[in-house]
């Protein structure tokens, strides 16, 4: 088993070094291609992909000398589990003549495998007089800068293109700013696509040069001659000053910062550098072979243009794509498109622009979109589509035509109407509803869809809503309250029932009377009188006789008159009762009345 | 006795809802008024616009006066180009139909014609979600709500004298609860509505000036269909703030919702 394992793990192993072989890539590099006769190139020896190979031999080494080298040093690292490694060797070499000098090709063994890589050639020039005066003067000799503005081409047309380039070259020089120049010039639109400017190291007359290039687009608007510039930059220049220690009077031991020269000081300077200018002739588009169609394009322009869907019904949409592309300002390229006619109803066009610059020219590419309802089945071309624009480059007008376009118009459906005020929008299919026509909706004639005719607070039912409730709440609840209170008290709830009780049994006395019923009668009339006193006074009926009358009577306060009526009353239906001879009726009857006239009297004066 | 109050308290409701719907019924518009609507419709649809607007003026002065009518009229400016009346009847019917679409759109069609590229002073719209109450439903509509919740409470309390039952105690407080809320957005709503505190511009171009009176500076110039906000108001000037600038305008040039 463990054979078995191991076998697997070399096999495994072989096909990976395998694979490594198979992507070995060897790359010559260097870090300079201009240099001067007393600087040096460094020079790599890159080999991805295996970190098993020879040193690199140089097949022909034209003019150099290997001052140092070669150094080697290796990577290896793991990206998403797949392994990549690489080592690389580097040389420093030193030019030991002027002129265009060869590195390589350089060869390298890989495993069993040999590489070679590509010979690359190097400017050397003559070397840079050392300038001491600014260590000294801690002035910036002017011929270690200058600014350059160039343009493309000297003759353009309005409308046209011309492209510009402000370069900042210096040498020798320790710049830390450069502030951007003012492109703002009159009679010029300036097309500014956002990019940084460029760094670059080049040779003039045998002279390295560092140089930043600002670039920039015009579009000339008036004709005539122009002058575009002098352009002006501000340089921060860094300027080492050799300071004697002993005139030193800074408090600094080393008399400056110890991150600058160690004996001596740095001081900016701004600079401001002029360039030249440059004038033009901008000359108008000419009339001649003018197209009626041109609208003032300028440049090299290709048109096309599809229908889209080919067969619809009366009343369904139709997009018509127009894409207006190339070169020159599509700002001022537009295309005549059709407008409304009895065939088509069309709507106001979507559109979208895409502007950039791309190798120093203004590319652009103009889209629209058009939605056109065909009104009738008759319709059955769409017209043509027409641009023409004036070519910088032939001098002439150029006139292009897309269409016309077939167009296969069915009849709408028997219940269809023509869509006329919104349709779906045409936008990449993304499906929003684009207004096409706004209205005011129709006026409301149902009677439903009105509201209410009369305000809430000019309804009766309104303020009855609000006032019946209440009011009945305050009459139920009054009474609410009563009741409550004769349940819990007593005494209240005899003497306010006194009145109906002693009128209820008046009426069976009188019941009785009528009915000869004497017993009964005598019976009736005498609690009659009992029972109201005791529930006005809140004690018990039977406490209320002849005797104890006229006390309970004087306690509260009853007139002598009154009691000696109710004691008559009283003693009246004790003889009935008890010693019972003649019954006289009309007797019965006159007492039955005098009780109703007590029971009042009693009411008035029980306190 | 308990039944007995029962009894008086459900017939006297009876009684009171009774005598309100006849009366209701007797309030209703007149014949006449909602005959003059019809015929402006009608004068509406053959296109003759200006008619409209004087049957529908007439209309309203008659006693029919629902939020429909003030739409209609605001159609029928809108359509013979006074877009500032248009603008001020479309407020007016929004006042009385707060969530009808219809109305809602005609405004915004009517106001995004107008010259002065001011944004009327409105709530944002989560606080419209917020105060819904207040936003979407009209002052009829709270006054009724307030009115019938008014009614459930008492009768409720009316019961509760009688029947102390919890359920009926639950009605009385969470009906409690929303007569505050609905009071309290009707209350608002009325005193916004009756304050008269919008306008819109009438006139073609009036100008703005820093007192009441021609005497006064020219502030700034305001054209036909601008709303704005009224701050004080004298015999024949008001005082407005529009887009936060504030003067003087002529009443003659406005129309006070």
């Amino acid at each position: 088993m463990r054979k078995l394992l191991k076998y697997i793990l070399l096999t495994t192993l072989l096909f990976s070094t395998a694979a490594a072989h198979a992507q070995v890539e060897v790359i010559a590099s260097i870090n300079k291609r201009v240099i001067s006769i007393n600087e040096n190139v460094n020079f790599q020896v890159v080999i991805e992909g295996s970190q098993n190979a020879s040193k690199p031999t140089f097949e022909k080494l034209q003019g150099f000398d290997i001052l140092q080298g070669p150094s080697t040093s290796t990577q290896m690292s793991f990206v998403n589990g797949r392994q990549s490694k690489s080592i690389t060797f580097s040389y420093i070499l030193q030019p030991k003549s002027e002129g265009t000098q060869t590195i390589g090709p350089v060869a390298v063994k890989v495993g069993s495998q040999k590489y070679r890589t590509k010979a690359i050639l190097v400017e050397v020039v003559k070397g840079n007089k050392k300038n001491n005066s600014s260590d000294i003067t801690g002035e910036v000799p002017k011929d270690n800068f200058f600014l350059n503005l160039q343009t493309d081409k000297t003759k353009a047309y309005v409308n046209g293109q011309i492209g510009l380039a402000l370069t900042l070259y210096y040498k020798d020089t320790d710049i830390t700013d450069v502030t951007q120049p003012d492109f703002n010039l009159k009679g010029f639109f300036v097309y500014d696509d956002g990019s940084r400017p460029s760094q670059q190291r080049v040779m003039i007359d045998n002279v390295i040069y560092q140089s930043v290039r600002f670039q920039k687009l015009l579009i000339p608007l008036k004709s005539g001659k122009q002058t575009i510039g002098p352009f002006y930059i501000n340089i921060t220049v860094r300027v080492p000053v050799h300071r004697n220690r002993r005139d030193s009077r800074d408090d600094n031991f080393f008399g400056g910062s110890i991150f600058g020269n160690f004996f001596g000081n740095y001081k900016t300077k701004v600079i401001t550098v002029k360039s030249n200018p440059i004038s033009f002739n901008i000359e108008k588009i000419p009339t001649t072979g003018k197209p009626n169609n041109y609208n003032g394009a300028v440049g090299d322009f290709s048109l096309n243009a599809s229908v889209s869907p080919s067969t619809v019904q009366v009343g369904e949409p139709v997009t018509l794509t127009v894409e207006l592309s190339g070169q020159g300002n599509i700002d001022n390229a537009s295309v005549i498109l059709p407008t409304n006619t009895t065939d088509f109803r069309i709507y106001e066009p979507e559109t979208s622009r895409d502007t950039r610059v791309s190798e120093g020219q203004l590319i652009g590419k103009r889209t629209y979109k058009l939605a056109m309802v065909p009104t009738s089945i008759n319709t059955d071309t769409i017209p043509a589509i027409h641009f023409s624009y004036f070519n910088v480059d032939s001098g002439k007008y150029v006139s292009l035509q897309k269409g016309p376009f077939k167009l296969n118009v069915k009849p709408a459906p028997a219940s269809g109407k023509i869509k006329i005020t919104e349709l779906v929008s045409v936008r990449n299919g993304q499906g929003s509803i684009r207004i096409l026509n706004q209205d005011i909706f129709p006026i409301k004639i149902a009677v439903d869809a009105l509201g209410k005719a009369k305000r809430t607070t000019s309804d009766p039912l309104f303020y009855i809503l609000i006032i019946g409730p209440s009011i009945s709440w305050i009459f139920l609840a009054f009474l609410a309250k009563r009741r409550h209170r004769m349940l819990n008290d007593t005494a209240l709830y005899r003497r306010t029932n006194a009145s109906r009780l002693v009128k209820t049994r008046l009426k069976k006395a009188s019941s009785a009377l009528k009915s000869d019923n004497n017993k009964l009668f005598y019976l009736e009339l005498s609690d009659a009188i009992t029972h109201f006193i005791a529930d006005k006074i809140h004690i018990p009926a039977q406490q209320v006789t002849g005797i104890t009358l006229s006390k309970i009577l004087i306690d509260h306060n009853v007139s002598k008159n009154t009691i000696e009526e109710a004691k008559e009353v009283l003693e009246y239906c004790d003889f009935g009762r008890f010693a019972p001879g003649d019954f006289l009726k009309e007797t019965a009857i006159e007492k039955l009345d005098e009780s109703e006239k007590l029971i009042t009297k009693l009411d008035k004066e029980i306190s | 006795m308990l039944k007995k109050y029962c009894k008086v308290s459900i017939f006297t409701f009876a009684a009171i809802a009774l005598t309100g719907l006849m009366i209701a019924q007797q309030c209703t518009a007149s014949d006449d008024a909602y005959t003059v609507f019809v015929q402006a419709n009608q004068v509406y649809k053959s296109t003759n616009y200006s008619k409209a607007i004087l049957l529908y003026n007439k209309a309203n002065s008659l006693g029919f006066s629902p939020g429909g009518l003030y739409y209609n009229l605001g159609n029928a400016y809108y359509r013979s180009g006074k877009l500032g009346e248009a603008i001020a009847a479309y407020l007016k019917a929004r006042q009385l139909l707060p969530r009808d679409s219809d109305v809602i759109e005609n405004l915004n069609i009517a106001r995004a014609e107008t010259i002065d590229n001011v944004v009327p002073e409105e709530s944002p719209a989560a606080l419209r979600q917020f105060l819904f109450l207040y936003y979407k439903f009209s002052l009829d509509e709270l006054l009724w709500g307030t009115a019938i919740l008014i009614a459930i409470l008492f009768i409720s309390l009316s019961f509760y004298a009688f029947l102390p039952f919890s359920p009926i105690k639950r009605i009385i407080n969470i009906t409690a609860v929303i007569l505050i809320i609905i009071g309290i957005a009707a209350g608002t709503k009325f005193y916004n509505i009756s304050s008269h505190s919008t306008a819109v511009v009438v006139s073609k171009e009036a100008i703005v000036r820093a007192g009441p009176g021609d005497s006064y500076a020219e502030i700034f110039v305001i054209h036909n269909g601008t709303e704005v906000k009224i701050l004080e108001k004298e015999k024949s000037s008001a005082k407005i703030r529009v887009d936060k600038k504030k003067g003087w305008i002529n009443i003659d040039d406005i129309d006070i919702i």
